[in-house]
């Protein structure tokens, strides 16, 4: 600070930084210390926030909050040890820190590339999938251990409140401290169920970041890329990587490419049609068809390839009317074999409506929902709205818009409807 | 021209439920406002302060008496200190108007006497 020459942080590097340590440190304590572990990665960034302003930032940024959080992680554990001595208590954990010189090693790992994931993290990414806890609260404990964000941003991102979250987490903690998970990648012999239950999470994280129309733009972004970026990591992994992964890749990064254009500026739905095909992310499109490549080494489809192969047309197409209908319907039956479920079959339908008309859509919604679950899901009467709108059905759209004005509980959403009724009259 | 310390008085928990991309713009928008003082030539200096209060002295009866200073138990310690040239209080408070402190405590402004 008493120089204007420092040069500026990298971006996110508190954020990945955090990750990593926690990350680093829960594999050498273990990951019944999680907790200990990630307050003193906290105060480690703390001490750098109330340092820094006064001494400047440091040349290794990354090195002093490693030392931080390392010096300030022993203090705590040796604090509890101390405590836990006092009371006749201490039974002992392995991985317990009363060796002062546990840390030098812990240090001497060679800094990587900002994005790039270590064994430690991809360790605790396995712990954090571990059967015990569910899909969803792995997600929050990844984002909030391997990806370093804080409780408010995964309540924002996740349209969830910060207590709520803070409580799954201490109780995910426990539940991994109490089944002894070791913050290590699985051998060969356990890997594919494990790398199955990391891929379901990371799906569901970048499901969540991407539809969570209420939260902003920029956690949402945030979170999408996240579990892209671990995605990554699993795919490119020597021992994991399998060309489903390279599917899901691939699913991410089509997506994520659109994501920018997908709401406008007050956060309210833009239809692809409408959607501006210029701010699409051409370097997120290059990596995706890349993937797809890789992922065609598979020996049968899984349902990463054909999602996919969905947002590839999607990405894809030069224009709205140049869409593939036909292809489209056709991975949605593919999709449908595979995971079938009511929702992907509105879509289908929706499809099926580009591709053979409006009256084959509705045909098409009348029986995507047999099971009767998708009667308060919204989108199923936006759907049925939009056809009869293409039908010049004027009346029975607006029926079917207020239906579904009145089933949404997301704010954009409403004011979507609400647009499109607008232009109805 | 006269000097005035900036005494960043802060409650430290504060800090706590910040989250690292927040603390990351914490430790920019200070370097923000460093260097736009720096470059106004009205930086003179700064320090952090640590965190165990330090000690108390006084003199009791014959003896001198250390005590340890209250940090323990306190929610509030002065952090740190700034010193910048400023003609007068209110220069040197506009200077910390737009200071990141105030997010995490009060700044008391003293001017160096040197009459």
């Amino acid at each position: 600070m008493t120089t204007g020459d420092v040069a500026p942080l990298v971006d996110h590097l508190f954020r990945r930084e955090a990750g990593r340590l926690v990350a680093r440190l829960a594999r050498r304590f273990g990951v019944a210390r999680l907790d200990v572990v990630e307050d003193a990665v906290q105060d480690a960034l703390v001490q750098a926030c109330r340092t820094w302003p006064f001494r400047g930032i440091p040349a290794d940024p990354a090195a002093w909050i490693a030392t931080a959080a390392t010096n300030r992680a022993l203090d705590l554990l040796r604090t509890d040890a101390r405590r836990d001595r006092l009371l006749g208590g201490d039974d002992g954990h392995p991985g317990d820190a009363h060796d002062p010189r546990i840390e030098a090693a812990a240090l001497d790992a060679p800094l990587r590339d900002d994005a790039e994931l270590g064994d430690d993290e991809l360790g605790l990414l396995f712990a954090c999938a571990h059967p015990a806890l569910s899909a969803d609260t792995a997600v929050i404990l990844m984002l909030k251990t391997v990806g370093g964000f804080g409780v408010r941003e995964i309540a924002r991102g996740l349209l969830s409140e910060p207590a709520a979250i803070a409580q799954r987490l201490v109780r995910a903690r426990r539940t991994l401290a109490e089944a002894r998970v070791p913050v290590a990648i699985p051998t060969a012999s356990e890997a594919a169920p494990r790398v199955a239950a990391v891929a379901d999470a990371l799906y569901l994280m970048f499901t969540e970041g991407h539809s969570a129309a209420e939260s902003d733009a920029a956690i949402r972004r945030d979170l999408c890329h996240e579990a892209l970026r671990l995605a990554l990591a699993v795919a490119d992994h020597p021992r994991l990587g399998a060309p489903a992964l390279d599917a899901l890749v691939a699913m991410m990064a089509f997506t994520a490419a659109r994501l920018d254009t997908r709401l406008d500026d007050a956060g309210i739905p833009v239809l692809l049609a409408e959607q501006d095909r210029a701010r699409w992310d051409r370097a997120l499109i290059a990596l995706a068809l890349a993937r797809v490549e890789r992922s065609m080494a598979a020996e049968e489809l899984s349902r990463w390839h054909v999602e996919a192969e969905l947002a590839g047309y999607h990405a894809l197409a030069p224009t709205f009317e140049a869409m593939p209908w036909a292809q489209v319907v056709d991975a949605y039956d593919r999709l449908l074999a595979i995971a079938p479920s009511p929702v992907v079959r509105v879509n289908r339908a929706v499809a099926l409506g580009f591709a053979e008309g409006p009256a084959a859509a509705l045909e098409a919604l009348e029986s995507a929902d047999v099971e009767g679950r998708l009667a308060r899901y919204p989108w199923l009467h936006a759907a049925r709205a939009h056809a009869f709108e293409r039908l010049g059905a004027a009346d029975e759209a607006k029926a079917s818009w207020h239906r579904a004005r009145d089933l949404t509980t997301s704010e954009p959403h409403r004011r979507f409807i609400e647009r499109r009724l607008a232009a109805l009259g | 021209m006269a000097q005035f310390i900036l005494l960043l008085h802060e409650n430290v928990s504060r800090f706590a439920d910040l989250t690292p991309e927040e603390m990351q713009q914490v430790v920019a928008r200070y370097g923000a406002w460093g260097r736009a003082l720096a470059e106004k030539g009205k930086y003179v200096g700064g320090h952090k302060l640590t965190d165990d209060g330090g000690r108390h002295m006084s003199r009791a009866k014959a003896d001198i008496r250390v005590t340890d200073g209250p940090y323990s138990e306190a929610k509030e310690v002065i952090g740190g200190l700034f010193i910048v040239d400023a003609p007068d209080y209110e220069a040197a408070a506009a200077l910390a108007r737009d200071c990141p402190h105030l997010d995490f405590g009060w700044i008391e402004i003293r001017q160096i006497d040197r009459t």
